[in-house]
């Protein structure tokens, strides 16, 4: 089925999968089955974030006690990292839907790059952390008051930051590919949809830890 | 075909001020927040804390997500997770708390 009536002339012709009408309709489709795998995402960690607001509520003095124990100023600058990484991101997008290669390269190379700085950072707290008997499971051997209860703050922290830190790394490997694609004669401004597909899939990891940072980090009394 | 891609970036200027003008407003957010978690305000601070990071989360959504020119289906889908799992978290709290 051809429908390169649909596609303004001057224009690469690209034809829509056999099962649309267009390309509009199939492009508007696939970012619509993008969303529907975030709200699938949004109850798996809503189940997480389910689990720390109960016991948040049921330990409130703890969960407020152990959160100063995490680092406030590399949890800002994590912050900061993976919000200037979305607005990169973001940058991609509208280089792509212009056709722009380079800009679109540099863009998804500077959030690339804020990845790896995230999860470096990350790990310079994780590793500080269990250093100070902070760690997850056997590793927490802290025996101050509410030791138990404070076991269970940090093991929400690192499943919850750990899972996070899980679409950072999955994150990494698709951009990473686009990259590359970026650079190839497949990418023209027509196909500029799996960027932006990219792009929500980045946004959403960065809404996440727009939550985690102030539960964990930000918490006090 | 430099002077067609030239073209298109000089007649779309408006959208790229937005991003910036969003991410420099993300970045006050977070400042706000930071400062806010220092001002002794009790267990207010979680609400406020959750507050801001609400505003930035719809900041993203609506922006860089592209909510607003979204198909409709779009917000179906987060409307309908999002209310799965405040029924679920409702139906949990009253568990934990009625104990």
């Amino acid at each position: 089925m051809s429908s390169s009536t649909h596609i303004p002339s001057g224009s690469a012709v690209i034809d829509p999968h056999a099962q649309f009408g267009d390309l509009h309709q199939e492009n508007e489709m696939s970012v619509a089955c993008m969303w529907l795998f975030l709200a699938t995402e949004v109850m798996f960690f809503g189940g997480l974030f389910a689990a720390y607001v109960i016991y948040r509520t049921l330990y409130p003095h703890v969960f407020t006690e152990f959160s100063h124990h995490l680092n406030v100023t590399l949890g800002t600058i994590n912050t900061g990292v993976l919000l200037t990484s979305s607005l990169t991101m973001v940058l991609a997008v509208h280089a792509a839907q212009h056709g722009h290669r380079k800009k679109l390269f540099a863009n998804l190379l500077i959030t690339l790059v804020c990845a790896f700085g995230f999860l470096g950072i990350k790990a310079t707290e994780w590793t500080t952390d269990i250093h100070e008997g902070l760690g997850p499971g056997s590793l927490f051997t802290y025996s101050g008051p509410d030791a138990d209860k404070g076991a269970l703050f940090f093991r929400l922290y690192y499943t919850m930051t750990g899972l996070h830190g899980i679409h950072v790394i999955i994150g990494i490997f698709i951009i990473g590919y686009y990259l590359w694609w970026s650079t190839t004669p497949r990418f023209t401004k027509e196909r500029y949809l799996p960027i932006e597909i990219v792009g929500l899939y980045w946004h959403f990891v960065d809404l996440i830890w727009i939550f985690l940072f102030p539960l964990f980090y930000l918490d006090r009394i | 075909m430099r002077t067609v891609n030239d073209s298109v970036s000089t007649s779309a200027p408006a959208p790229l001020t937005a991003y910036y003008l969003v991410y420099l407003a993300l970045l006050v957010l977070l400042v706000a927040t930071v400062l806010c978690a220092n001002l002794h305000l009790g267990h207010l601070n979680i609400v406020v804390a959750m507050i801001i990071a609400g505003v930035k989360a719809g900041l993203v959504l609506w922006y860089f997500m592209h909510l607003r020119s979204s198909p409709k289906i779009v917000m179906m889908f987060m409307g309908m997770a999002v209310a799965t799992l405040v029924i679920g978290g409702i139906l949990s709290m009253s568990d934990y708390l009625a104990r």
